[in-house]
């Protein structure tokens, strides 16, 4: 399923749900929720995790504690925000989706 | 991790991609040889061999260009592309043009006994040797060529054309050697400059010898000769860069080929 425009929404929304986690465990559970409907390359996760720090909607540290150097990330109030704003987006635009389609069915 | 397995290749690729990105592009290096390091350990638990499971860790992580565009100032694949292009036609361009002085000069001395011999007789115009096949078709004057030093054809074109293409190769050799030129970043893959040289002197070699021995059956002698010396060596131009491009060891276009997502 091409997820193209709707990155940004999962990573935040992985990153909501999850809390600090490093990038392969985002992966991992965007994997997993979406039962392996989205096939995304993964490497492409970790530009995109840039993108979204560089906007100040996620903060990223180097962890040092595991046995091997990870980057953590989390999301910032700005990235809750947008989180919260891009969701709303998302609901109407399904909305307007199934009222032109004509429902689920 | 194997030293020359699937994810070593494909961090090198990365990195070369990644030229000029700053922090950004090391930190996504880091970040994907842990991602990798991690997906080929799950691999493995799941009890696929080193190579399966650095091979699959690689594909799932996407072509290291979809990838490398991404983070901004990224050279991408047309900056490097261009520079290997720069590098590549540098040395076609210098050894196809010592082939060609190569060629000439060799002729000129391998036909330097029958000049001599032409000279002996002393019977300029009217000998059969200052005639067809020994010579072009068309009207000849052996006494103001031989007088020119031109005779049976000019050498120092050859000699000046041949000595550019030398002097393109050794300052190649010598600036790859001694600047950044010789970094991977500007260096075309082996097995592709192989093949570009291989190829097009192969051909012209085949083609060049084949001429010279019509020339032989035809019993035209003019341009026999150089088409054998020039053809000859284009052969064994073409014969040197097919080894160098697939000895052992060296990467090949399969190996080095980036893994599609």
């Amino acid at each position: 399923m091409e997820i193209r425009g709707h990155l940004d929404l999962l990573l935040l929304s992985v990153l909501d749900n999850a809390g600090p986690v490093h990038g392969y465990a985002v992966i991992t559970a965007l994997r997993d929720s979406s039962e392996g409907a989205f096939d995304l390359p993964e490497g492409t996760v970790y530009p995109a995790l840039q993108r979204l720090e560089r906007a100040g909607l996620v903060a990223s540290r180097w962890d040092e504690t595991a046995a091997r150097r990870r980057r953590v990330y989390e999301l910032t109030d700005d990235g809750r925000r947008a989180r919260a704003a891009k969701k709303q987006e998302w609901r109407g635009f399904v909305v307007g989706v199934q009222a032109v389609i004509g429902g689920l069915a | 991790m194997t030293a020359t397995g699937p994810v070593e290749r494909y961090l090198d690729e990365m990195f070369d991609l990644l030229s000029g990105t700053g922090a950004d592009g090391r930190r996504l290096l880091i970040e994907a040889e842990e991602h990798l390091a991690e997906a080929v350990a799950e691999g493995r638990a799941r009890g696929l061999d080193d190579e399966a499971a650095e091979r699959q860790a690689v594909d799932r992580f996407g072509a290291a260009n979809t990838i490398a565009r991404r983070v901004p100032g990224s050279s991408g694949t047309v900056r490097l592309s261009l520079r290997r292009l720069t590098i590549g036609v540098w040395a076609l361009t210098g050894t196809a043009l010592a082939w060609y002085g190569l060629s000439g000069a060799l002729t000129w001395l391998l036909s330097w006994p029958w000049t001599r011999l032409l000279i002996a007789t002393d019977r300029f115009g009217g000998h059969p040797m200052c005639s067809p096949p020994w010579i072009p078709p068309g009207e000849v004057d052996c006494v103001r060529l031989y007088q020119q030093n031109d005779f049976p054809t000019s050498y120092l074109p050859h000699l000046f054309i041949g000595g550019i293409g030398v002097v393109l190769v050794i300052a190649l050799l010598i600036l790859r050697r001694s600047t950044a030129l010789g970094a991977p970043l500007w260096t075309p893959k082996r097995s592709v400059v192989g093949l570009v040289f291989a190829v097009p002197f192969g051909l012209a070699g085949v083609a060049l010898v084949l001429e010279g021995i019509q020339g032989i059956t035809l019993d035209v002698q003019y341009y026999t000769l150089g088409d054998l010396v020039g053809g000859l060596l284009a052969i064994a131009v073409s014969a040197v860069a097919l080894r160098r491009a697939f000895r052992p060891g060296a990467p090949r276009l399969a190996a080095r080929r980036p893994v599609t997502a």
